[in-house]
């Protein structure tokens, strides 16, 4: 049998590479919320799909790791099914959909609606690391105004948001203080979301590969979502369950059903609601009808 | 005026461009609640002298010291952050395009509120509040509030400029010909508008202009620069009926009277 003509490192990565953004991590871990720029690699994978987060994925996962990946909360999308997969080839890791059995989870948009626990590691996949950009263009300025702690700026989008819509309106990328000290944007994870960051056992991990940047927030970190005195910050909230399994309290996709515009609202979070449906079984039709009257 | 201390004492200053001086030799104190005109002809280092008493340029020679508390401290000994923090809460800007003062994209009230948030504040009603009277003071009616100053007219910006650096109370306003792109008539209610609030507020005021006539009626002193050096200085009637150097005759002569 003769040897495969290319052999890949373990986690794809090289190793100088992988002690790179370990690095890096270590600083952002301990600077909580700081940006710490980094040399991002090529991955086999376009810039805006999710480099940063494999490349964080790559420099902590090993052969006894168990990885599950999410894209809108789902693990059988192509993104997530392809990540998962390459890492089982390049690194040995065992791949999983359950939360529980994770100890890397590497995600777009979604925190899992099951408690992470100690141990556990969340690498979120990040478009736009600086929470200012499209306030202040010049990253020379917005990287002062992080030193300087300056962030009335931050809450003049806020303002304006209330003084349009009446309330604040961002949904999801919404900024956090991380630790008192430094403004951080945690991914696109909805608002819904932002809750579940404050005095995590989890650690989470910011890779945003086109921009360059890692920043990270430890586990038992204080997380406040910003907001006004008299407007405080309020998560999303559904006022329906899950039609598939019946779960109140949980983020839910509008998932369109015919051509005359019906609609259904089920979990974003693939594994949860097929693990409640094994659990308990679907929910009742009764409960059906009483959403969709 | 308690007569203690100036506010601002500037002694023997010059910024250089490379190897030329873009001004140099200024001597002024300024007082609280008075207003100084710097005028000159184009080129003539007015606005090289403003941004080096603001920091934004260097001092490279003498030295500017501002009143804190009851010392003067050396402007340029101040870290970064303690020059920020005075432009937050003591010094204002008025430039003279208001797109350069204004955030264009951003409404009236977030305009005005935004050096408030800067400073702390965190409740929005507050702030909504401020704004309005804000508005209402620098004559922009109330229900453009959350319009952009993008779709204002050019006197509408400078004065919402003027609204944005003055809401959080400033002791010390720079300005750069806040009047000169705007026409005579909108000129004539923007100073009525700026001398008001000056007196109302007692604030210390260093504006920049080429048009004698706006130092004449806004300024208690006022100083005549040519060639990035202070030629003239003394009190604004004084050196518009009396000029003394040959340059300020010139200048003075040379407008028309009416």
């Amino acid at each position: 049998m003769p040897e495969p003509r290319i052999v890949y490192n373990e986690g794809y990565l090289d190793e100088q590479t992988k002690r790179v953004i370990r690095r890096a991590l270590l600083k952002a871990i301990a600077v909580p919320g700081f940006q710490v720029p980094f040399a991002s690699r090529e991955v086999p994978m376009p810039r805006g799909w999710g480099t940063g987060g494999v490349q964080v994925t790559a420099a902590v996962i090993g052969q006894s790791d168990t990885l599950k990946v999410i894209d809108q909360g789902a693990d059988d999308t192509t993104n997530a099914v392809s990540i998962r997969q390459f890492f089982e080839k390049v690194a040995g890791s065992r791949p999983t959909t359950r939360t529980d059995l994770a100890t890397v989870i590497q995600t777009r948009h979604r925190i899992p609606e099951t408690p992470l626990v100690e141990g556990q590691i969340m690498v979120y996949q990040v478009p736009i690391p600086e929470p200012l950009r499209f306030l202040e263009p010049r990253e020379t300025e917005t990287r002062r105004l992080h030193a300087l702690e300056e962030y009335g700026l931050m809450y003049v989008k806020l303002y304006e948001d209330i003084s349009r819509y009446g309330h604040i309106a961002k949904t999801y990328d919404y900024p956090v203080l991380v630790g008192g000290r430094y403004v951080m944007a945690p991914s696109p994870i909805p608002s819904f979301d932002n809750p579940k960051l404050h005095q995590s056992p989890a650690m989470h991990l910011f890779g945003a590969g086109r921009e360059k940047r890692i920043y990270a927030v430890p586990a038992y970190t204080d997380v406040e979502s910003l907001g006004f005195e008299d407007f405080p910050f309020e998560p999303q909230r559904f006022e329906t369950p899950c039609e598939v399994c019946g779960a109140e309290g949980v983020y839910l996709d509008e998932i369109v059903m015919d051509d005359r515009g019906a609609v259904m609202y089920a979990c974003s979070d693939t594994d949860h609601c097929e693990r409640r449906v094994a659990e308990r079984g679907p929910a009742r039709p009764a409960e059906n009808k009483e959403v969709r009257a | 005026m308690s007569g203690s201390l100036p506010l601002l004492s500037v002694a023997n200053a010059g910024h250089a461009y490379g190897a030329t001086f873009g001004c140099r030799g200024v001597d002024f104190d300024l007082w609280p609640g008075e207003v100084l005109a710097i005028v000159g002809e184009s080129g003539s280092g007015k606005s090289t002298l403003l941004g080096m008493l603001s920091q934004r340029l260097s001092v490279d020679e003498g030295e500017i010291r501002y009143r804190q508390g009851k010392e003067l401290v050396d402007l340029t000994a101040l870290s970064e952050r303690d020059v920020r923090r005075l432009w937050r809460t003591e010094w204002g800007f008025v430039h003279q395009h208001a797109v350069d003062g204004l955030r264009m994209h951003v409404s009236a009230g977030g305009n005005i509120g935004e050096p408030l948030m800067a400073n702390g504040a965190r409740h929005f009603g507050d702030i909504r509040r401020q704004a309005e009277e804000w508005l209402a003071r620098v004559e922009i009616p109330l229900d453009r509030i959350d319009d952009a100053p993008a779709t204002f007219s050019g006197g509408m910006r400078q004065r919402l400029q003027i609204a944005r650096n003055l809401v959080f109370g400033p002791r010390l306003v720079f300005m750069d010909e806040p009047t000169s792109g705007l026409d005579v008539s909108v000129q004539a209610r923007l100073l009525d508008l700026i001398r008001s609030l000056v007196a109302d507020l007692g604030l210390s005021v260093i504006i920049v202009t080429h048009d004698l006539a706006v130092a004449r009626l806004i300024s208690h002193r006022t100083l005549v620069m040519k060639d990035g050096a202070v030629i003239e200085s003394g009190l604004t009637d004084r050196v518009l009926d009396d000029p003394q150097a040959a340059y300020t005759q010139l200048l003075v002569s040379s407008i028309l009277q009416g």
